[in-house]
């Protein structure tokens, strides 16, 4: 299954790559915006792990990424992840593509059982 | 501060340069005339795959500082092979009308590496953004001066429309594979290929195919009095140590009987190195 992981902290990053590749996900990690949505432009994914504060140009923030995900790959089951939980933080994540919201800090295997969850036939 | 992708791609080194031909039907057969040179982004980095990397770098806005570096990768490249053929590197049209001193940098550079800028082509690769006419027009004017070429890239892809070939008067034309591709089973892209060929003829434009797959593609091509095609049928993009071979062999794949068809009719295309 191939997997896309996306967040602005490049050690929170690695040890999630190395995480989901160490259960034989084929893991390719972004720490940008711009990068993430390059890459899901040119290849697909399964599922996508989305942080929505990441460091980039105005417009082309967590957002854009859904944003991209849902033009690019809508077949993509979306988790977006993130510190930010408000009702209207949340409402518009899920509106703009995402399938389900996590809240930032959960443990590498609440994300895993989310993976599994959405793409159960495929894992 | 953690280190971005660019950082990456702008790191001493990291930009690779692989080389593809350009061929050309004539009566002598079919002969590499050009070699395009095609940057690629640091490997292991997801910059690594071509689409991504030129996706990323726009996205960034960093058209300016990528083409320089891609531009000395390339021309370092070129100058190592000491090949007498013509060469012709992919700029961004937005390099040159945001960076106004690129065109004399890469004379500076050609000049420093002793390449004679009479044998190097400058792709344009389109770009959709706002667009300040006069420093692109200036600095196509300054590229000319040097002695070097131009080329438009992706014609009928986007935004490689018929103004953007008003503006560039370019001495190629180089069609996108959105329109190569399946060809031969296509009435619709056979028509634009029919209008494309006139339209380059009466300009004085040399007409390139890209992305020619299939033997029955080229034969369309032809058929269309194009003389000029690159693509997967002939090579793929390779390595400096392979390109030499293809050059020296000349032709690494004999043409199929379909491409046994009346030359085309004579062109009025612009002469360019003295020997396309």
């Amino acid at each position: 299954m191939r997997i896309l992981l996306i967040d602005d902290d490049e050690t929170l990053l690695g040890i999630m790559a190395e995480f989901f590749l160490g259960r034989g996900f084929d893991a390719r990690c972004a720490g940008e915006s711009e990068e993430a949505i390059a890459l899901v432009r040119h290849h697909r994914f399964d599922v996508a792990i989305v942080d929505l504060e990441l460091n980039s140009i105005e417009g082309l923030d967590g957002f854009g990424v859904l944003k991209a995900l849902r033009q690019s790959s809508p077949q993509t089951r979306v988790i977006v992840y993130s510190g930010h939980c408000s009702d209207s933080i949340v409402e518009a994540a899920l509106r703009h593509g995402g399938t389900r919201f996590i809240v930032k800090p959960a443990s590498l295997l609440e994300l895993l059982a989310v993976v599994e969850e959405l793409c159960p036939l495929r894992y | 501060m953690s280190t971005t992708l660019l950082d990456k791609i702008l790191a001493p080194d990291a930009i690779s340069t692989v080389f593809q031909p350009i061929y050309k039907i004539g009566p002598a057969g079919l002969k590499p005339v050009i070699v395009e040179c095609l940057s690629r982004g640091p490997a292991l980095t997801n910059a690594a795959h071509p689409g991504v990397f030129f996706e990323y770098v726009q996205l960034k806005a960093a058209e300016p500082q990528v083409d320089r570096a891609c531009a000395a990768a390339a021309l370092a490249a070129i100058a190592r092979l000491r090949s007498p053929e013509i060469f012709s590197l992919n700029v961004f049209a937005a390099t040159l009308v945001r960076d106004s001193d690129f065109v004399r940098w890469v004379g500076a550079e050609m000049k420093r590496l002793n390449l004679n800028p009479a044998m190097l082509i400058f792709e344009l690769v389109e770009h959709g953004e706002a667009w300040d006419t006069q420093a692109f027009l200036g600095a196509l004017r300054d590229l000319r001066a040097l002695g070097s070429t131009i080329a438009l890239d992706d014609v009928g892809l986007a935004h490689s429309n018929f103004q953007r070939i008003l503006d560039c008067d370019p001495e190629f034309l180089k069609l996108d594979r959105c329109i190569v591709r399946n060809c031969d089973r296509d009435d619709r892209r056979q028509a634009l290929l029919r209008s494309l060929a006139l339209l380059a003829n009466d300009l004085g434009a040399h007409l390139i195919a890209e992305g020619v797959e299939t033997p029955t593609e080229l034969s369309t091509l032809r058929s269309h009095a194009i003389t000029l095609f690159q693509g997967y049928l002939f090579s793929r993009p390779v390595p400096a140590t392979q390109i030499l071979d293809i050059l020296g062999t000349n032709v690494p794949r004999k043409p199929s009987s379909s491409t046994s068809e009346p030359e085309p009719t004579q062109s009025k295309a612009k002469s360019v190195g003295g020997s396309v």
